[in-house]
């Protein structure tokens, strides 16, 4: 039985984030039990509170699905950050707290003074966390970013797309999932540093460093692999042996992607080994991958069309082919093995209802992952926060409500 | 200099890439990290990295073995198996994305590394899991993306194909792995409790697509790919510059973003087009709004125009290729600090950095990637107190191998 005690249980998060950079970065720690207490303006809020998607297209702040995901396990409070009070009251709450995960612009972070060092002299103990797409540091600091300009600065989008048209970002703001991620990562070494220095330290992460940095190998092993940098991949890779490809086939799309020979004679005699399969101009992988592989997709092309994606994954499944069905989110919502697992969670939420979340991305045997409170209302925590960890009293909190600041 | 995770020892059964990375992660951040690697099984990553002559320096340099030891064992032999215990059993954490069973077939699996370091952490990737009726699903991490939902978003908005996204599963999973692994020792800090790790890459992927998801739950609706579109910027794309394939990212937020945009194209006509006038308008005119961007972007130099718009307050970024990360000066910046300790290595070779700036710990690259098996001698007679002899007759015996 695992136990009660959550991994991270014992630390305090600050977030003064916005979108999904920084907010996924407290999630992860959220999720693993940390005290996670989100800052939002007054008034505004999150602009992920405006981003939806809302049930039944009603836009409502308390109900926007990717403030909902990113913010379930946090207690939530309003501060002005204009004000100096705000600002004061933010160090405050920074003195009882291990780690501010934070993703102010540039401008913001200059206009409010609120930079490591301002951090660092409210509490030398804390980590400060800063999750941008180019980082706190370096000529391009004051840059504004966006996940777009992340991924375009990392060379990630240089690669995704249609050699013929305009490269594509990574969908669904995926630069800034990256800098999330990896800050989480890094605080947790920080906060093993602060065991051994009693210190805290200024954790910079830039989402486009991040991306660079790990895709650089892939592109050090295409260099080695032909000997130039290539350029967008379209529909499939055209520099390793065939398959690397994403065709069409009865209901949607197929994926077809392996390095070993084995795993495409299998496809082939699965095929029933069709007459073009014995040329010889088909029987190079290497040459079909590299030289015509668009002329290879054709041929296979009437095989997979007389077939469902879903037909076509058992197929490969009991051949031992790992080929898969490009799955869309209503066969994601719908699949069996992540049913199997536990995966979904249910929970309610007081304005947006009973809803589905995604569930744990790793399986803790002793302190498990967990949901156990849906995302706060603008402001949900001001009492218990401000009353209870400052000691502010219910007075002092109608004052800062009618000066703004909170 | 003190280094974050010194004093933690990892064995590295890492396999391809996803592994191998976490394990560099950790190694860089001064975990003392054994890769235990089997000339019977041999790594495609393993095989790159036997490269001759600079790319090799480079390849040892960036990839993904740097900083570790690496000690070889040949799991098909009994006593081999018997000394990864042993050497588990001198281990905080350890490692591994074969695929589900394959450890338990050797004996290997978490009861029996339990029962060698009862507090040890352990974690396991693979493509849906430990468990499930999908478990043995094989696949590289591209291909998972495509099991996860994320593939079927990446194309052009309103076209029939979709594009390949060949990268990022397994360094992301790896990530997440990362972070997993620290928090479950940071529990073990506290309570003295090791624990299994299972990240499914399925799982995780899928995790990253709240959005999507959380349509679905609301609606019903089934996200198609959206290209470069964003549901609340505009502009928000990708514009063609002067030159061969030359590109600017531009995101535009809001209406004071907007107006900076407008001031920095210089007040050209179409910026006064009431079809562009709020951003509900812009958002309902996107195609026609990034004909007249692109036609802007066209006559400026990409570079040029990028610090032109954030002058002005505009989220701009040119498109990078792997040459231009190499020589971007804000790239470079972010790289001179990288702490090298291998005396082998120029800091120009090194494109694959620490991307992780720890302003008083930052971890360095302390060696090149060690040889298959160049540690053999120095874990099994240092750390096991195996006679020397005894090792190179298992070495014969194809045991140490």
């Amino acid at each position: 039985m695992p136990s009660d005690r959550a991994a991270l249980s014992d630390i305090r998060v600050i977030e003064v984030g916005d979108l999904i950079s920084a907010p996924f970065t407290a999630k992860m720690m959220a999720d693993l039990g940390a005290d996670v207490i989100k800052v939002e303006a007054p008034q505004r809020g999150d602009s992920a509170r405006r981003h939806g998607p809302f049930p039944g297209d009603m836009p409502h702040r308390e109900k926007s699905g990717l403030f909902l995901y990113l913010n379930s396990n946090k207690r939530g409070i309003t501060l002005n950050l204009e004000t100096k009070t705000g600002r004061d009251t933010l160090l405050e709450l920074c003195r009882q707290a291990d780690v501010v995960v934070e993703n102010m612009q540039p401008e913001q972070v200059r206009a409010l003074g609120l930079d490591y060092e301002a951090f660092a002299r409210a509490n030398p103990r804390l980590i400060v966390t800063s999750v941008t797409a180019f980082g706190r540091k370096g000529p391009y600091k004051e840059y504004k970013g966006q996940a777009i300009n992340a991924t375009a600065l990392s060379g990630v989008a240089s690669r995704i797309g249609d050699p013929e048209r305009e490269p594509l970002t990574t969908p669904l703001s995926r630069g800034d999932y990256w800098g999330a991620i990896s800050a989480a990562a890094a605080t947790m070494t920080a906060l093993f540093a602060r065991r051994r220095t009693g210190e805290g330290q200024h954790v910079d992460v830039s989402s486009a460093e991040c991306m660079s940095t790990l895709i650089s190998s892939l592109n050090v092993m295409d260099f080695v692999d032909v000997g130039f940098v290539p350029s967008r991949y379209g529909s499939r890779l055209k520099m390793i042996a065939y398959p690397w490809t994403v065709l069409p086939c009865k209901d949607g799309f197929f994926t077809l992607i392996t390095i070993q020979e084995r795993h495409w004679q299998r496809f082939v005699e699965l095929m029933g080994a069709p007459e073009w399969s014995k040329e010889a101009r088909y029987k190079d992988r290497d040459a079909m991958g590299k030289l015509y592989p668009e002329e290879v997709d054709e041929r296979i092309k009437p095989f997979l069309m007389s077939k469902t994606k879903a037909e076509l994954w058992a197929l490969c499944r009991e051949n031992k082919i790992p080929f898969h069905a490009m799955q869309t989110m209503a066969d994601v919502a719908q699949s069996p093995h992540l049913h199997a697992r536990d995966y979904w969670v249910d929970m309610e939420h007081p304005d947006a209802g009973r809803l589905r979340y995604p569930g744990a991305p790793y399986k803790l045997s002793e302190s498990p992952w967990r949901l156990n409170r849906p995302a706060p209302r603008l402001g949900e925590h001001n009492r218990e926060v401000l009353c209870g960890l400052l000691g502010y009293s219910g007075v002092d909190l109608v004052d800062m409500r009618r000066t703004g600041i909170i | 200099m003190t280094l974050p995770l010194e004093g933690y020892r990892v064995a590295d059964l890492g396999q391809v890439w996803a592994g191998p990375v976490l394990g560099h992660y950790l190694a860089d951040m001064g975990a003392e990290v054994i890769r235990i690697e089997s000339s019977a099984g041999s790594d495609k990553m393993r095989e790159i990295a036997k490269e001759p002559s600079e790319i090799r320096k480079m390849l040892d340099a960036n990839f993904v073995f740097r900083n570790r030891l690496s000690v070889t064992l040949n799991f098909t032999k009994a006593r081999a198996v018997e000394m990864t215990k042993e050497i588990v059993s001198h281990c905080d954490i350890v490692i591994e994305n074969f695929s589900p069973r394959v450890l338990a077939k050797f004996g290997l699996d978490y009861p029996a590394l339990r029962k060698a370091r009862p507090d040890i952490v352990m974690l396991s990737m693979s493509a849906a899991g430990q468990s499930g009726p999908f478990r043995d699903l094989m696949g590289y991490g591209p291909s998972i993306n495509s099991v996860s939902g994320y593939d079927s978003h990446v194309g052009y908005f309103g076209d029939n194909r979709l594009m390949v996204n060949a990268w990022d599963a397994d360094p992301t999973m790896a990530t997440m792995g990362a972070f997993a692994v620290l928090s479950a020792l940071h529990h073990r800090e506290s309570t003295g409790a090791g624990q299994y790790i299972d990240l499914s890459f399925f799982e995780g992927l899928t995790s990253l697509l709240g959005e999507s998801v959380m349509d679905y739950s609301m609606n019903r609706r089934v996200a198609v790919p959206l290209g470069n579109r964003h549901p609340m910027m505009v502009p928000h794309g990708v514009y063609p510059c002067k030159g061969k394939d030359k590109w600017l990212a531009i995101a535009v937020s809001g209406q004071n973003e907007w107006r900076a945009f407008c001031k920095a194209v210089g007040e050209q006509e179409w910026t006064e087009d009431e079809r562009f006038a709020d951003v509900y308008a812009r958002l309902q005119h996107r195609e026609e709004l990034d004909t007249c961007v692109a036609q802007w972007t066209r006559r400026q130099e990409r570079y040029e125009a990028m610090h032109h718009l954030q002058s002005h307050g505009v989220a701009a970024s040119i498109v990078a290729s792997l040459e231009d990360v190499y020589l971007d000066p804000h790239d470079q910046f972010r790289r001179q600090d990288l702490v090298i300790e291998d005396g082998r290595l120029e800091r120009n070779d090194v494109i694959y950095g620490i991307p992780w700036h720890l302003s008083k710990t930052p971890g360095a690259i302390r060696s090149l990637a060690h040889g298959l098996g160049q540690d053999n001698k120095g874990i099994l007679c240092g750390m096991l107190g195996m006679a020397e002899g005894e090792v190179e007759r298992l070495m014969q015996e194809q045991v140490v191998y």
